[in-house]
């Protein structure tokens, strides 16, 4: 009774835990694509260019080389003040809100001199991590 | 009035009022401002009325440093001056420039910009340029198509300039100086020294010498050099007989602190929509006025910087440009700057189609001021030119302080443009280092001789007074760049006719 009762717990324990990180590295897989798409630099600059720029910040910052660290860098960015949200799969639900959201951090980013030169680029901080983050999901 | 000194007798004697030793815009300015008074003006050029290569050659010199253009074609020897290949860019000094800045070892005139304004105004005319405005609005409220990329922040404004035809001194005072009663101009009329009276308080002639083998002497109750950086310098130098130093050099600033502009490609902006950038592009003989990106004085001051301004043009365009460096290679002036008739015609016509279609790609020109340096100077050399007279000697050096402000002028234009959204700067290759102190081959200046007289009210760190007068010489006056204390980042030629009105002006009421 007792080794049932411990499996069946130790079972729901698992899962319990399993379960958020699961969703959450799903989660942050299904926004790793929009999330790692600079858009301004998009319109600028080719596919080339984007990559050479994230990898020089990797070679740069390379405790930020992973993806699902970049990715919660630009959820918790997104969110403001670059503090990580109490409830980030939460708030980052909706994708494109995230991207309109990155979009006034970057320009945040500028006016307040979070800024990296990169291959000669003049970024923000944000736009040079999402550069990052298409990089590595592109390798 | 007009003569050729080299068809008087032998060692003629020269008397006037004034003597001004140089026909360039400074000279000139001046001349002009005395023209139709009772003040017998002698107005002497070292050439002809037109080119001469063998007085042009009286400007050959070496040069060691920093590369520089060659000294023989950076500047011009005949009537009118190096107006004769003047771009024609015009834009007023800014209020700091003129301020002593604590970053910028060296900095400060004794004068401000609100003593140059009217002075400003005046030099409009001479110069053939509009209006004397200076704030873009009044220019967009003529034209709605004048934009600005960015939008009112903190660190960047929009810097006019307005554009001279330009003005060639010679054939258009030409005429008048011939006509006048009271101007006495004299060609090939070079003056090798200046003799001081005895104990070294006043000058008392000058002598002049010309390939016919002829000397004269002037003698004038006011003498005033307006002959051009090296020249300026190089005659006070070389005036050595009785002050082993040269005249106006007890304290040994004469020839130093030369300046000049660095202008050079410097990055990429990258828009996201094609705009034919009205406010900002030139095209040669057709603009009157742009504006170039510049740098607030706050933010200047926070990042310790020079003065220094950003301007555009499309990267089609640029990518035909060979830069000065390059191209201005040779000691003979009338073979430089010449692109040929199917660059240059390939090159308005880019401009035509970026002009109507517009462009996404620009490339950014700097144009920053160089730090007052005493070491980047003057000297004379050990060789003679052919009228005796020791040649000039550059030696150009530049400080880390222009690299440092260049590459940060840029990161603060890549944040205002970020900030607003309109577009992101790329630095070139060049600059994408900040520990790196050395420059590409192509850097260069802008054939802006400045600085080598440099003005202050103490004569232990400045060779002219606030009056422009030479300390220790009570009738020796400098006009022109050499009196300039920093350069900013606009072309001095209407800084130079605005402190030469200014000269003329305290002269005037010296009587």
């Amino acid at each position: 009774m007792k080794r049932r009762k411990f499996i069946l717990l130790a079972s729901v324990g698992a899962v319990a835990i399993a379960i958020p990180v699961v969703m959450r590295r799903r989660h942050h897989h299904s926004l790793a694509a929009p999330l790692g798409q600079p858009d301004f630099l998009g319109h600028i600059c080719d596919e080339a260019t984007v990559r050479e720029i994230g990898d020089a910040y990797c070679a740069r910052n390379p405790d930020e080389r992973e993806e699902d660290k970049l990715v919660s860098l630009l959820i918790a960015t997104s969110d403001g003040d670059g503090h990580r949200a109490k409830n980030p799969a939460k708030s980052a639900i909706d994708s494109t809100r995230v991207l309109r959201q990155l979009d006034g951090a970057i320009r945040d980013d500028y006016a307040a001199g979070r800024v990296v030169t990169l291959k000669g680029w003049v970024l923000s901080v944000t736009e040079a991590r999402q550069c990052a983050l298409y990089s590595l999901s592109h390798q | 009035m007009y003569i050729d000194a080299r068809t008087l007798a032998d060692h003629t004697l020269i008397e006037g009022d004034v003597c001004i030793v140089g026909a360039g815009p400074a000279g000139l300015s001046i001349a002009m401002e005395w023209n139709n008074t009772s003040h017998k003006v002698i107005l002497l050029e070292g050439g002809g009325m037109d080119y001469d290569e063998q007085v042009q050659d009286l400007y050959d010199g070496r040069s060691t440093g920093q590369a520089y253009f060659p000294l023989k074609s950076s500047h011009l020897h005949y009537f009118g001056g190096t107006s004769g290949h003047w771009g024609g860019f015009c834009s007023t000094l800014d209020e700091l420039d003129f301020e002593r800045r604590d970053w910028i070892p060296h900095s400060g005139w004794p004068i401000r910009k609100a003593d140059l304004d009217p002075f400003y105004a005046r030099a409009h005319p001479i110069l053939d340029l509009g209006p004397c405005e200076y704030d873009p609005s009044y220019w967009q409220k003529k034209d709605a198509d004048l934009k600005s990329l960015l939008p009112d922040n903190p660190a960047v404004w929009n810097k006019v300039w307005q554009f001279s035809a330009p003005t060639r001194f010679g054939k258009k005072y030409g005429q008048a100086v011939k006509d006048s009663k009271n101007i006495h101009l004299y060609t090939y009329a070079n003056v090798t020294e200046i003799r001081a009276n005895e104990p070294i308080s006043a000058v008392d002639r000058l002598t002049i010498k010309n390939f016919a083998g002829k000397q004269h002497t002037v003698k004038a109750k006011r003498v005033i050099l307006a002959c051009g950086a090296i020249s300026n310098a190089r005659l006070l130098l070389a005036s050595n007989r009785q002050a082993t130093k040269g005249l106006g050099n007890d304290n040994d600033l004469v020839g130093r602190f030369f300046m000049d502009h660095l202008e050079m490609k410097s990055a990429y902006l990258h828009l996201p929509f094609r705009d034919p950038l009205k406010l900002y592009l030139f095209t040669t003989g057709r603009t009157k006025m742009r504006c170039e990106l510049a740098i607030s004085r706050e933010m200047q001051a926070r990042h310790a910087i020079l003065n220094g301004v950003s301007s555009l043009k499309t990267v089609h365009e640029a990518n035909i440009d060979v830069p000065a460096m390059k191209s201005w290679t040779s000691d003979d002036p009338q073979k430089n700057g010449h692109p040929g008739f199917w660059k240059d015609h390939l090159a308005r016509t880019i401009s035509f189609v970026d002009r109507h279609l517009g462009s996404s790609q620009f490339m950014m020109y700097t144009r920053i001021e160089q730090a007052p340096n005493p070491d980047s100077r003057i000297t004379l050399d050990t060789v003679n030119d052919p009228l005796g007279m020791p040649r000039a000697m550059l030696h150009w050096e530049l400080t880390p302080l222009e690299r440092r402000s260049m590459r940060t002028i840029y990161e603060l234009l890549g944040r205002q443009f970020g900030a607003a959204g309109c577009g992101r700067v790329q630095l070139m290759d060049y600059l994408e280092d900040p520990d790196d102190a050395s420059w590409p081959d192509f850097a260069g200046g802008g054939w802006h001789h400045i600085g080598t007289t440099r003005m202050s009210d103490d004569p232990r760190s400045g060779v002219v007074d606030a009056n422009c007068k030479v300390h220790g010489l009570s009738n020796l006056y400098v006009a022109g760049s050499s009196c300039f204390v920093t350069c900013g980042s606009a072309n001095p030629t209407l800084t130079v006719v605005a402190l030469s009105l200014r000269l003329s002006d305290h002269l005037k009421k010296l009587g």
